[in-house]
């Protein structure tokens, strides 16, 4: 596969309480690029995320983003190309429309005018009904908070898509649908971290499996 | 209009008997606080004789100057109760809290004297140290309320933060829900208060302005441009503060340093 190298972790690892979380964690992103960290929960999945957007720092290794080793300057420029969905989808309080106003307020997203109509066709495509915007996002179910979000950052169309356990609450044939529309985003760099099955045999799909030796390599 | 009646010595004693409640409650139902009112009815009774030595003097010289000054050591004082009751570091907040507290009080406090009293010295003592107080108490216990709450807020739903840093969002807008929270928290109590003022209770500035002789139109006349003044101050205190302390409490990453709070 030839292009730009977007991110690299390099024998990254991270200690929290002097037990390691994740060790010599390995992993290179081309742009463009779809990968899935695949694996059972626990074994510092989500610490690589937390790690990429620096939340945290590690506490061995390098991390490059655009060949550059992460730091405080560049990891705003990271921060505005990516989309982060989290597990935890206590997001902010308000209505799904509330909700979009914020996102929509941030400076980065300013140049980005609002069509409702554009967003409501990616809500009847994701089988959700127009009337979610203007419900309360935290009474809404966990499956439905994945799709509101999903397609309210797809909408956006940004370049990084970094998505925690994005599928998990949503029946069989739905995780289906939404997987193979992320990985049909032909411009976006996707990073998934699941433990679903149905990520797997995807087409197009780099799988790293983390076992329990938190190790990852790229492959 | 005659002068209040004053208290007598005997008569302040007794008013010290009607403590016997409370702490006979504090025994009967071992609420534990007998200690801590004893400590504070104490406190309260030197901090008040000491205040009323030093009114008596700045009224008797009126210096501009040390009225400024005294409105100062009010504020020094007030920084040091905001910090210390919202359990945050003294290093970090101190000068922000200070500056905050300052701008803030002063700003209204010119307001009221020169714009709505229209006095020729703004820097009297009976107006300027007398009011100032009263504004400054009230932004204490607002500021106590927004700064604490925000960054507690901050620290407790980390993962919303988090969600707007990753999604581009600056440190400024990722912490705006947390600044309104704080605000409207800083602000529900005065704001309730507003609500149920003259029927359900009488403030203690009217009060005391009745009782010092004035004419009730007067002092609810006061009463009013106070309520109002207090809205201004606790609101511009508490934004300040917080956007004084945002600087030096989050790093280069927009992440909340450990260190500001109390170890």
């Amino acid at each position: 596969m030839e292009g730009i190298i977007l991110i690299e972790f390099k024998n990254v690892s991270k200690k929290f309480q002097d037990k390691y979380i994740l060790r010599n964690f390995n992993l290179k992103v081309q742009e463009g690029s779809k990968t899935l960290i695949f694996g059972k929960s626990g074994i510092g999945k989500t610490t690589i995320f937390r790690l990429l957007l620096g939340f945290i720092k590690p506490d061995e290794g390098q991390l490059l983003y655009k060949n550059e080793e992460l730091n405080g300057k560049n990891v705003w420029d990271l921060r505005r190309d990516a989309v982060y969905i989290g597990q935890e989808l206590d997001i902010a309080d308000g209505t799904v429309r509330e909700i979009i106003r914020t996102i929509l307020n941030y400076k980065i997203n300013l140049k980005k005018s609002f069509n409702e109509s554009e967003l409501l066709k990616l809500f009847d495509f994701f089988e959700l009904h127009e009337n979610i915007l203007d419900k309360d996002f935290q009474s809404l179910s966990g499956g439905e908070k994945q799709r509101v979000l999903i397609s309210i950052f797809t909408f956006l169309n940004k370049k990084l898509y970094l998505l925690d356990e994005i599928t998990s609450s949503l029946d069989r044939e739905m995780k289906n649908k939404v997987i193979e529309y992320l990985l049909s985003k032909k411009e976006w760099t996707l990073i998934a971290i699941s433990h679903d099955q149905e990520w797997l045999n995807k087409e197009g799909l780099n799988i790293i499996e983390m076992g329990g030796n938190n190790n990852g390599t790229y492959n | 209009m005659e002068p209040t009646t004053d208290i007598s010595l005997f008569s302040l004693a007794m008013a010290y008997l009607l403590i016997f409640f409370p702490i006979i409650l504090s025994y009967i139902f071992n609420l534990k606080i007998t200690r801590d009112t004893l400590i504070s009815t104490i406190r309260m009774s030197i901090q008040l004789f000491i205040m009323s030595l030093i009114l008596v003097y700045l009224f008797q010289f009126d210096y501009t100057w040390l009225n400024i000054g005294w409105l100062f050591f009010m504020i020094s004082f007030a920084v040091f109760r905001v910090i210390g009751s919202s359990g945050l570091n003294f290093k970090r907040f101190i000068w922000p809290v200070f500056f905050a507290l300052a701008i803030s009080n002063f700003i209204v406090l010119f307001y009221f004297d020169f714009i709505i009293l229209r006095l020729d010295n703004i820097f009297t003592a009976r107006y300027f140290v007398v009011l100032g107080g009263m504004l400054l108490g009230n932004a204490l216990t607002g500021d106590i309320i927004g700064i604490s709450n925000f960054y507690k807020d901050i620290q407790r739903n980390k993962q919303r933060y988090f969600f707007a840093l990753g999604n581009g969002a600056t440190v400024y807008e990722a912490t705006l829900p947390y600044l309104r929270n704080a605000l409207i928290s800083a602000l529900r109590p005065t704001i309730a208060s507003m609500a149920t003022v003259g029927i359900v209770y009488l403030p203690g500035m009217m009060t005391g302005q009745i009782l010092g002789g004035a004419s009730p139109q007067t002092a609810i006349k006061y009463q009013i441009a106070i309520y109002v003044a207090i809205l201004t101050s606790v609101s511009l205190s508490v934004t300040l503060t917080i956007l004084f302390t945002m600087k030096s409490s989050f790093d280069e990453y927009g992440i909340l340093r450990e260190d500001i709070f109390k170890k």
